[in-house]
């Protein structure tokens, strides 16, 4: 299967050009329709008047469609140099990896990091941060979740939040053999993927609304394609 | 007769681009970018599970009414600089379909809510007073400070309203009639 993948500013373009051609072959098309129907009736002078304020309306419509599409789904850092810090809640999630939870977080990060033609930089701070990665008792209810806040197309900040009921453990690493276990590389790996406004693609193996325990996802080509497109 | 005809069209050719507006607005845009409000938006990564694992993960199950609402912003890490906001349900508990409770009235903590400047959007059924609901849920004693002491036992499948008689979830689009959803809990089904 052909994987089209697009930047998201090119598939956002290409929705305007597409909804600008509908817009335009239809209102054509009505004008045309009335000028055929009441054109015998109507002098040239009224059919010049009735032609100007169809064109007047298609170039609202158009702008006014374009209007709407250009506010959508293009939230963005103000900088690529985004901060996380690990709040203190972190450290009650269940890794029996050896190391500090936090530390271990940053495997996940380094998949957004180390994507090549991208100025994405998460960076660990213990002040002024961006985004705060903490963990609550979700019961299960969810893995974990991250809530970005927006202010017109610029994220201002954001909370990344694990549940600390869960197994947490490396699938990919220490606890390959445990059968039973969440990898907090690829649930924290999603979560970033959040943070830099990527949904819930069921093409995507790390973006997928669902997951599995025992496993271990990485980014797609079109994730790291639309993270390329926004952090050039 | 031309003026009958231009006029009509006129108004139209104006209405039609109004609609054009709105509709590609509401469509389009997710965000009330003219809103005053703060805006966040809560992506949840779940394990996908079936209706009846959710129901047998539930400590308890209610079926009850919505006797309040009421969202509160609070710090959870002590070293955060800011605070989430959650909404308590506070629900006249009318049927347990499922464990044991000791009281006739639960608070129930949901993520997210609406402030006085902050908006905070979770995927769940958002509930409003009189509602009637099943609700899914799980004890916390812990969670005491959030001034709820049951929480949802899955966010989107969590809480089923009657719907002029049907249940909707969040989650769900299908219809099941409420009572009879109620029935199937109660029995275990």
């Amino acid at each position: 299967m052909v994987d089209l993948c697009l930047p998201k500013y090119f598939t956002a373009l290409i929705n305007k050009v597409r909804f600008t051609m509908f817009t335009f072959v239809n209102f054509v098309n009505a004008q045309l329709s009335a000028i055929t129907i009441f054109g015998n009736t109507m002098t040239k002078n009224e059919t010049n008047k009735l032609l100007a304020i169809f064109m007047l309306a298609t170039v609202v419509t158009i702008s006014g469609a374009n209007y709407g599409f250009a506010s959508h789904g293009e939230e963005k850092w103000a900088s690529s140099d985004v901060d996380y810090k690990c709040m203190s809640n972190l450290y009650n999630l269940d890794m029996e990896t050896g190391s500090s939870e936090c530390w271990d977080l940053l495997s996940s990060v380094d998949i957004w990091n180390g994507i090549a033609s991208s100025s994405l930089d998460f960076d660990q701070v213990t002040s002024g941060q961006d985004i705060e990665v903490t963990s609550l008792n979700l019961y299960g209810a969810a893995l974990a979740y991250s809530s970005p806040t927006i202010s017109g197309t610029t994220i201002t900040e954001s909370i990344i939040v694990f549940d600390n009921s869960e197994e947490w453990g490396d699938k990919d690493g220490d606890d390959w053999w445990k059968w039973w276990v969440i990898d907090y590389i690829s649930v924290g790996a999603h979560e970033f993927g959040h943070n830099v406004r990527l949904v819930h693609d069921s093409s995507s193996d790390l973006m997928e609304d669902f997951t599995d325990a025992n496993v271990h996802r990485t980014p797609s080509s079109h994730d790291i394609s639309e993270v390329q497109g926004m952090y050039p | 007769m031309n003026k009958k005809i231009i006029i009509p069209l006129a108004i139209l050719a104006v209405i039609l681009p109004a609609i054009g507006v709105i509709v590609t607005e509401q469509t389009d845009s997710s965000i009330d970018m003219n809103s005053e409000k703060i805006h966040s938006i809560m992506e949840v990564s779940k394990i996908e599970r079936s209706m009846s694992e959710i129901l047998e993960k539930s400590q308890v199950i209610i079926e009850g009414t919505i006797l309040s609402t009421e969202a509160i912003s609070k710090q959870i890490d002590a070293d955060s600089e800011r605070e989430m906001i959650f909404t308590i349900a506070t629900v006249q508990v009318n049927q347990v379909l499922k464990g044991d409770i000791d009281s006739k009235i639960v608070k129930v903590q949901m993520f997210g809510g609406e402030m006085e400047k902050r908006i905070v959007e979770a995927p769940r059924m958002d509930v409003n007073k009189n509602d009637q609901v099943i609700m899914l849920l799980f004890s916390d004693p812990e969670a005491d400070y959030l001034g709820g002491n049951y929480g949802l036992a899955d966010w989107d499948k969590g809480i089923f309203k009657n719907e002029n008689g049907s249940a909707k979830s969040f989650a769900e689009t299908r219809s099941i009639p409420y009572d009879d959803l109620k029935e199937a809990i109660k029995l275990g089904k």
